[in-house]
């Protein structure tokens, strides 16, 4: 790949100097405002709305003349209806300033008044400030903001980066009347289009290829002499009418449903009639992973681990049981290397450099694990994946930016494990959540594929053992079990708060726990156990000859989950999870049970879910059985009141009573 | 792919790395073994040795100099990571930090490469010069030792550092901070939670002051409990005199400091001759002052917004009338000032007033003077009106709960004089509840409520009604106000704000269809699922430091509740329930009418303020435990037989 940088500065020095027809975009012109829009109070495609993109002009132009670059040519225009949309006159301009810095020129920004007025921002209101290495952000305001005031700016950005042009989002968390953008790539160039959402509202203009003359550099020794003509392809779209976004609660990343297009180069066709294919196969693909020195060279060539190696080896000698060795490796590295928080493919310098250190990127720590089991004689392979804030995964064309993070994949006795081994913490087996993204793509000499990522569970077990007394006062024994994904929460909060002052926290302010005894909190493999005595006061209401009580005094599902009407994306849960609570409670002397509740089931279609709940009296005792299921994880925007109605109905059942009555005599 | 190239880039910088040498350096001194056993009870880290320098080289600069070395037990610490803020007017020296493990050997030094540089993004500020330096170590294998040094130099700068000796659960084997100052240039210092006597030297030249801490134990939060200013030991500095920008300032008293604050913003009253016939023409059919001030805050609100820039000595110093006038907008400074000079032009006095608004957690004091403020509003002695510039929507004369009763200094033209805001307490700060429900034989609630919130209670609608669309403030509403209920249909929601008094109304209407929960013949119907009180604090048997609560609020619910057809009431609660403690009142009362149709419930809840010993803390707890309970108080009504 590195080759094809070095074509490419070549192909550039080739084509020197030449004069850039460009042309302002018909939509919109600076400074130009209909009158109806500078009168327009409310926006009536969403008359909620407290501003509107009037108009969002983008104009990507790819330049083979001055040095191999593109520039971006933007142009928005908003209007601020409320002043609840006053934080939208605030604009922030990142650009890139590490290796191939970019630049921006040409910034200008005016409001408009409702009165006809127009202001500029001045240069010396616009400030840059670096907010992070290599990002800086150009920042201003617009002045006399007001009610009713259009504001517009725009600016071009250059940049040398042309692997991906700059992407343009058609959807923005407010609503957008117009969005065009308009792209012109000379056809030495070439580019796949990703579009993502709403493609059914894009219209797409083709315009006739235009001819342009570059003049060959006479100096140079090129099979190309003298002039040349290349063809420009120019294609426009459009949106209209687009409606705002907005996140939800249980999704993935909003960016995964916003109108939006990007571009990604993916072959050269040189003047001289030669073709570079940047976007080969994922089979040539993944070849080339694994000959770079950043990723597949550091678990291939043992010089790059040989420091790790030289400690861990000791540990493993003897060990025949590979699922044994496995587990002694995972260990090893997660607890040896502390993951920085950042999710990584590529190994930033070295796994001896990264172990050294202590400290690593996701891909890093498991890239160890796989150097070593490698080493070791299992077979395991590098997982590529995107996360899932980091957005969806695009398997149509071999593009390598889209994964930021790595997991392994170990095939043992036929069996396959995913292993993500960033926090200790977690079972193995069990990737962080944020890998949970439905595929990954494995990387492979001979058959690289995407496969899925099958989300493994989690689950709580509670078996309470439990007196209820005259008073109300509920006392006894909760044994709780927590498997997987569960687990891992719950032994953060025990490391936390030793005497398990978290369970106080759930149980409530009356709520005394005591004699807490926890297993297994330091061995992830095994299902997390806690014990303890508890007593809840006021457990049951009393009055006169009557008790009344709630047996299930605590779940993860005695509150809603999902609050809000209605639903514009899918829900989206990462992995299945089951709750389930025996409870044995014993009744006071002298009462009998007057009511009880019925007991129920209820599904969710196609089996995506379940919840059984069984109450029984069983002499002097109450037995309660309730079992949560959730195995069906997406849920489409028009299943979102089956899912919503499911939770209801299983708080409304474990909010249900049990009354008690004084025997008579 | 743009990553392959920086990929050899690094691959570069890393072989220049390797080929430096590095030579490990074992402490067994700071071996973990060889901490006290009294040093290890309850703590997260512990200070092994600290030694501060503050050195005073002149009346424009001075700088301050630390070696830190600390022993990190777990994640809960933030001492594994050395955060320094600085702008313009401070030049950071070199940070070095070493981890050492267990037994003291060096694990590594921590390369420069891993520290990070960034804007302090204050989350407000347009643009701001403040920058963070961030060097985090997070290691993983605990315990282990870290050697921290670092140094900044700052010039033209009155702010002399506020020391935190001791963070919670933190404890420290041995700390040691000195003063070097010039014989002829004084300082002022001050000790806080702590009592011991510094040690002087001298060599004629330069004056030490040193004070040396030894074996303090750990210090446990707790809820409820005093700030940390109160908590913590601490070491205070501050200069008498100061340079800032070409500006020389005294700081020895309130009054000083006052006066430097009045030159230096000298210059911030240029407004425009329009302007000031403008203000005269707005103002000319008032006829008292407060009429006045209100024509002029309002015209503040709807004209200028607040639009933060902190730039250098700009950071302190208010941008013109001029700038706000053309911009109009501008920050607390900018603002502020420039309704000062409004006010100034039709005769009434009003004077800025500096404060650390935010949290209350330390009282700026009579006694020892030093600038730690971050805010600045306007006071008008005559009427004794306090306006905050900052807000569009804000009535006249409130200040809001984050800048409430406190020590301010306010900059009159005698020079800076304290003075203290208004608190909002008991009806101040008030939420009432008016509601109709009715439920069905299915158990189902149909709520009309309407609530009527005063002071800080109705900042949160205030805010979200201004600056939210009216589908985001609904969102807002459902996913937070309503917690108490099952799922809602919300039929109607309306906010009402009020423009001249700090209240504000919110009417709703929906439907809950899942209200009182059934079973059988029998519907379990609570009584409150509108405002249910929920802070308990938790059980302690060994509480340590008084008792603070520094809210107080006052609360008003009447409900009235019509049964279902056919139902009887089978069992009821008490009549009434009385609370009456030190720490507020409560009570609850509910009336049956004749036919036991309907139910009126009524709850008065009164929360104090109170500064308590530990020793109170049982009984403390139990008020506010109680009303909880009672807040959850439970009606069964039973089908009748037919």
């Amino acid at each position: 790949m590195n080759k094809t940088i070095i074509h490419l500065c070549l192909f550039a020095l080739l084509f020197p100097l030449m004069a850039n027809a460009q042309k302002d975009n018909k939509a919109i012109k600076w400074g130009k405002i209909l009158p109806a829009d500078l009168e327009m109070s409310t926006y009536t495609a969403d008359t909620q709305a407290a501003a509107v993109i009037l108009t969002d002009v983008g104009f990507i132009t790819v330049n083979v003349h001055s040095g191999l670059n593109y520039r971006f040519r933007h142009h928005r225009r908003i209007k601020i209806l409320k002043e609840a949309g006053f934080a939208e006159a605030t604009i922030e301009l990142p650009f890139y300033t590490g290796q191939d810095p970019e630049k921006i020129t040409g910034l200008k920004a005016q409001i408009i008044l409702p009165n006809g007025e127009k202001y500029n921002v001045p240069r010396k209101d616009i400030f840059e400030e670096e907010v992070q290495k290599n990002w800086t952000v150009k920042k201003f305001t617009f002045p006399k903001l007001q009610e009713g005031a259009i504001i517009e700016y725009r600016y071009d950005l250059t940049s040398e980066r042309i692997l991906q042009l700059q992407d343009w989002n058609f959807q923005h968390d407010l609503p957008v009347r117009y969005s065009e953008l308009v792209v012109e790539i000379p056809s030495w160039l070439e580019y796949v289009y990703l579009f993502n959402g709403l493609q059914d509202r894009a219209r797409k203009k083709v315009v006739e290829g235009e001819l342009l003359v570059v003049e060959g550099n006479e100096e140079d020794l090129d099979p190309l002499e003298g002039d040349a003509s290349v063809k420009i392809d120019k294609n426009s779209f459009v949106m209209e009418n687009i409606p705002a976004i907005q996140r939800e609660p249980y999704m993935t990343t909003v960016d995964d449903y916003r109108a939006s297009i990007r571009f990604q180069l993916s072959k050269l066709n040189y003047p001289d009639g030669r073709k570079e294919h940047i976007l080969s196969s994922w089979e040539d693909t993944a070849k080339e992973l694994l000959e770079d020195e950043n990723f597949g060279q550091q678990f291939l060539k043992k010089r790059n681990y040989k420091k790790i190696l030289e400690d861990v080896a000791p540990k493993i000698a003897g060990i025949n049981d590979e699922m044994k060795k496995m587990e002694i490796l995972c260990k090893f590295v997660s607890s040896n290397v502390k993951w920085n928080g950042k999710y990584r493919m590529f190994v930033p310098k070295s796994l001896n450099n990264a172990y050294e250190i202590k400290s690593a990127p996701s891909g890093t720590i498991n890239m160890m694990l796989l150097a070593l089991m490698r080493y070791a004689g299992m077979k395991a392979s590098p997982v590529l994946v995107s996360t899932r804030q980091h957005g969806k995964m695009i398997q149509q064309y071999p593009i390598v930016d889209q994964f930021n993070h790595m997991i392994v994949l170990a095939e043992m006795n036929g069996k396959k494990i995913t292993l993500d081994i960033t926090d200790p913490i977690r079972p193995m087996g069990y990737p962080d959540i944020q890998a949970l993204n439905s595929y990954g793509w494995k990387v492979d000499k001979e058959t690289p594929q995407w496969i899925a990522i099958e989300a493994p569970g989690g689950s709580d077990m509670f078996m309470v053992n439990a007196n209820l007394d005259e008073d109300g006062r509920l006392s006894g024994i909760i044994k709780g079990q927590y498997n997987g994904y569960n687990a891992v929460p719950e032994r953060k909060n025990h490391q936390k708060s030793p005497m398990g002052q978290h369970w106080q926290g759930r149980l409530g302010a009356n709520a005394q726990i005591d004699s807490m005894s926890v297993e297994n909190l330091n061995v992830p493999e095994k299902r997390l156990k806690e014990k303890f005595y508890f007593e809840l006061e006021d457990a049951a209401m009393v009055t006169g000859s009557m008790i009344y009580f709630t047996p299930i005094f605590y779940s993860n599902f005695n509150e809603q989950m999902f609050r809000l009407e209605n639903r514009d994306f899918p829900v989206d849960i990462p992995y299945p999870f089951k709750e389930q609570f025996v409870i044995k409670v014993k009744i006071p002397d002298g009462y009998e049970v007057e009511e009880i509740p019925e007991r129920k089931r209820v599904i969710i279609v196609n089996n995506g879910g379940e919840f059984n709940f069984l109450c029984e009296q069983k002499g002097s005792y109450i037995q309660v059985l309730s079992k949560i299921q959730i195995r069906q994880l997406k849920y489409q925007p028009e299943e979102y009141d089956n899912i919503k109605e499911f939770f209801e109905r299983i708080t409304e059942k474990l909010g249900e009573q049990i009354v008690l009555k004084k025997t008579e005599g | 792919m743009k990553l392959h190239i920086l990929s050899i880039w690094n691959l570069w910088l890393f072989c220049l790395l390797a080929s430096s040498p590095s030579q490990a350096n074992n402490k067994p001194e700071y071996a973990v073994s060889l901490i006290p056993p009294a040093l290890l009870i309850n703590v997260d880290a512990v200070v092994r040795s600290r030694s501060v320098e503050f050195d005073i080289k002149s009346l424009t600069e001075f700088q301050e100099r630390h070696r830190l070395v600390v022993t990190i037990f777990n994640a809960n610490s933030d001492l594994d990571e050395l955060i320094q803020h600085y702008d313009n007017s401070t030049k950071l020296g070199k940070s070095r930090a070493v981890i050492y493990d267990e037994e003291g050997r060096e694990i590594r030094k921590v390369s420069r490469k891993e520290i990070r540089d960034y804007g302090a993004v204050d989350g407000f500020s347009l643009y701001s010069d403040s920058r963070v330096r961030h060097l985090p170590v997070k290691y993983s294998r605990y315990p282990y030792t870290i050697e921290f040094e670092y140094s900044s130099t700052h010039s033209k700068s009155p702010f002399y550092p506020i020391w935190y000796i001791q963070s919670y659960r933190t404890s420290v084997q041995s700390a040691t901070y000195k003063v070097i100052h010039p014989e002829d240039f004084s300082f002022r210092f001050k000790l806080e939670n702590i009592d011991i006597e510094p040690t002087t030297q001298s060599d004629g030249n330069k004056k030490t002051t040193q004070w040396t801490f030894e074996n303090l134990m750990t210090i446990l939060n707790e809820q409820y409990a005093p700030p940390p200013s109160e908590v913590l030991p601490m070491l205070i500095l501050a200069p008498n005199a100061f340079t800032m920008g070409q500006y020389r300032g005294e700081m020895d008293s309130w009054k000083n400091y006052g006066l430097f604050m009045n030159r230096l913003n000298g210059e911030a009253d240029n407004m425009s001759e329009a302007m000031v016939q403008e203000v005269k023409a707005l103002t000319q059919h008032a006829k008292t002052d407060k009429e006045k001030i209100a024509i002029l805050y309002k015209y503040l609100q709807k004209n200028m917004r607040y639009v933060s820039v902190q730039l250098g000595i700009g950071g302190w110093q208010a941008y013109d009338a001029q700038y706000v006038e053309k911009n109009k907008y501008g920050d607390c400074k900018a603002l502020t000032w420039f309704m000062k000079s409004m006010l100034d032009k039709i005769g009434i006095k009003a004077y800025p007033t500096l404060c650390k608004s935010g949290y209350l957690n330390y009282e700026v004091e009579q006694a020892f003077v030093t600038p730690r403020f971050n805010h600045v509003f306007l006071h008008i002695p005559a009427e004794n009106y306090w306006l905050e510039c900052t807000s569009k929507d804000n009535p006249v004369n409130y200040l809001g709960e984050w800048s409430a009763d406190r020590n301010v200094l306010m900059l009159t033209e005698e020079g800076g004089q304290l003075s203290r805001t208004p608190a909002y307490t008991g009806r101040d700060n008030m939420m009432q509840n008016k509601a109709v429900l009715n439920i069905s034989a299915e158990g189902a609630a149909s709520i009309e409520n309407n609530i009527l919130l005063t002071g800080p209670k109705q900042e949160y609608y205030r805010a979200y009604h201004t600056n939210k669309s009216e589908s985001d403030f609904r969102r807002w509403f459902l996913s937070n106000q309503l917690e108490g209920l099952p799922t809602v249909d919300l039929k109607q929601l309306k906010v009402q704000i009020d423009q001249d008094y700090p209240t504000a109304t919110v009417a709703y209407q929906l439907e809950v269809a899942r209200y009182a929960s059934k079973a059988g013949k029998r519907i379990f119907l609570p009584l409150n699922c509108l405002n249910n009180f929920n802070q308990v604090p938790p059980a302690d048997n060994h509480r340590l430091h008084p008792i603070v609560v520094q809210d107080s609020y006052y609360e008003k619910d009447d409900f009235t509740i019509s049964l279902p057809e056919g139902f009887r009431i089978e069992s009821m609660p008490e009549e009434e329930k009385v609370l009456d403690t030190p720490y507020g009142s409560y009570k609850v009362w509910i009336e049956k009418n004749e036919d036991s149709r309907e139910l009126k419930y009524h709850r008065e809840l009164n929360i104090l303020p109170v500064e308590l010993p530990a020793s109170d803390y049982q009984d403390f707890r139990n008020f506010y435990k109680e009303i909880a309970k009672l807040d959850k108080m439970k009606v069964v009504l039973v089908k009748e037989k037919t």
